[in-house]
């Protein structure tokens, strides 16, 4: 979050408002907005992969991969397969809101 | 250690087949250029000039089928010869996913190039297919590399239709990689960024595992791979 937030600066969209008060209540569901969150991220991602410059392909790169190895690691925790298909999906931003919304994770 | 060439740390040709394929450089080419000083010298002709560096899609598409390849045969034989079988159902699970999606891998890559795919080459595993340790290790170490791999090259695609593309496949790399790390009880994620690794690099490493080989060869068992340390 650090290194996005140095590199948009004051371009930043308003940060979403997160909701996480039934996403907590237990340890299940934590797992699964966890898991919920980390795939939106990747999905978020790729789906920007075409517009990215170069430098932030550079970066984006080295940090999706972390965010995968992320949702593969609660996946497996949650006794889900890590790995569910051979190539992840992508979403465009207002999909991305729209799932967040959808999963009472933002306000 | 004058006099060292290409030739003689390069006998399955494994090496310049891959990086004339990138770099545009012919085996004659890199032979007539390798009168090698030592392994300063080796490693300053593994790392290409500026003006080279570009690579062209294509030619990165190819080396990233290669790779897939390889990944694809390694899960595969262990398949094949019982390996697989013997271990837990939870590795089992993990193995066979993961075979199963390298082998879509080269199916994906081998549809986007369509007639510039290259055929497979021949492969020699050197036991490291053979046992539940050995196999553990290297594909452990084999996904890793190709989360490395692919974040160093996806930065270097002219087409970002191809860079959204090896987005969605370097993500499930790493939920392979992480998956490996999490069976044999290594952190998963171990850092906030994955280190990227040049093409020269990666085909340096594979080199050395003298996986790829220039027709096929019977197994041999004698030593482990440097590749699995």
């Amino acid at each position: 979050m650090r290194m996005l937030a140095e590199r948009v600066g004051d371009r930043a969209r308003p940060a979403l408002r997160p909701h996480f008060d039934a996403a907590l209540r237990t340890q299940p569901d934590a797992l699964r907005a966890a898991i919920d969150l980390e795939e939106l991220t990747i999905a978020a991602y790729i789906g920007q992969g075409a517009n990215l410059t170069r430098d932030a392909i550079v970066t984006v790169a080295s940090m999706v991969s972390v965010e995968a190895r992320q949702a593969a690691w609660l996946r497996d925790l949650a006794g889900e397969v890590p790995a569910p298909r051979p190539a992840d999906p992508s979403r465009e931003p207002d999909q991305v809101v729209a799932a967040l919304r959808g999963r009472s994770l933002i306000a | 250690m004058t006099g060292l060439t290409l030739a003689d740390v390069d006998r399955d040709d494994a090496l310049s087949e891959g990086l004339a394929g990138l770099y545009g450089t012919t085996r004659a080419g890199f032979l007539r250029a390798s009168a090698l000083g030592g392994a300063a010298m080796l490693g300053s002709l593994l790392t290409p000039a500026p003006a080279a560096a570009e690579l062209s899609d294509v030619g990165i598409l190819r080396f990233g089928l290669r790779f897939e390849y390889l990944q694809a045969a390694f899960y595969t034989e262990a398949e094949q010869i019982g390996t697989i079988g013997r271990m837990t159902a939870r590795k089992q699970q993990w193995a066979r996913v993961l075979g199963a999606h390298e082998r879509a891998h080269v199916r994906i890559i081998r549809q986007v190039l369509g007639p510039k795919a290259e055929a497979s080459p021949f492969f020699d595993f050197r036991g490291a297919s053979e046992s539940d340790a050995a196999f553990t290790r290297t594909a452990v170490a084999m996904e890793d590399l190709t989360v490395a791999l692919l974040s160093g090259v996806t930065p270097a695609v002219q087409d970002r239709r191809l860079t959204a593309a090896l987005f969605s496949l370097l993500t499930v790399e790493a939920r392979h990689a992480s998956w490996a790390r999490h069976i044999v009880g290594t952190t998963p994620a171990a850092q906030a960024f994955d280190d990227p690794r040049a093409v020269p690099d990666v085909a340096s490493i594979i080199d050395d595992t003298h996986f790829i080989v220039k027709r096929p060869q019977t197994r041999r068992r004698r030593h482990s791979p440097r590749f699995t340390g």
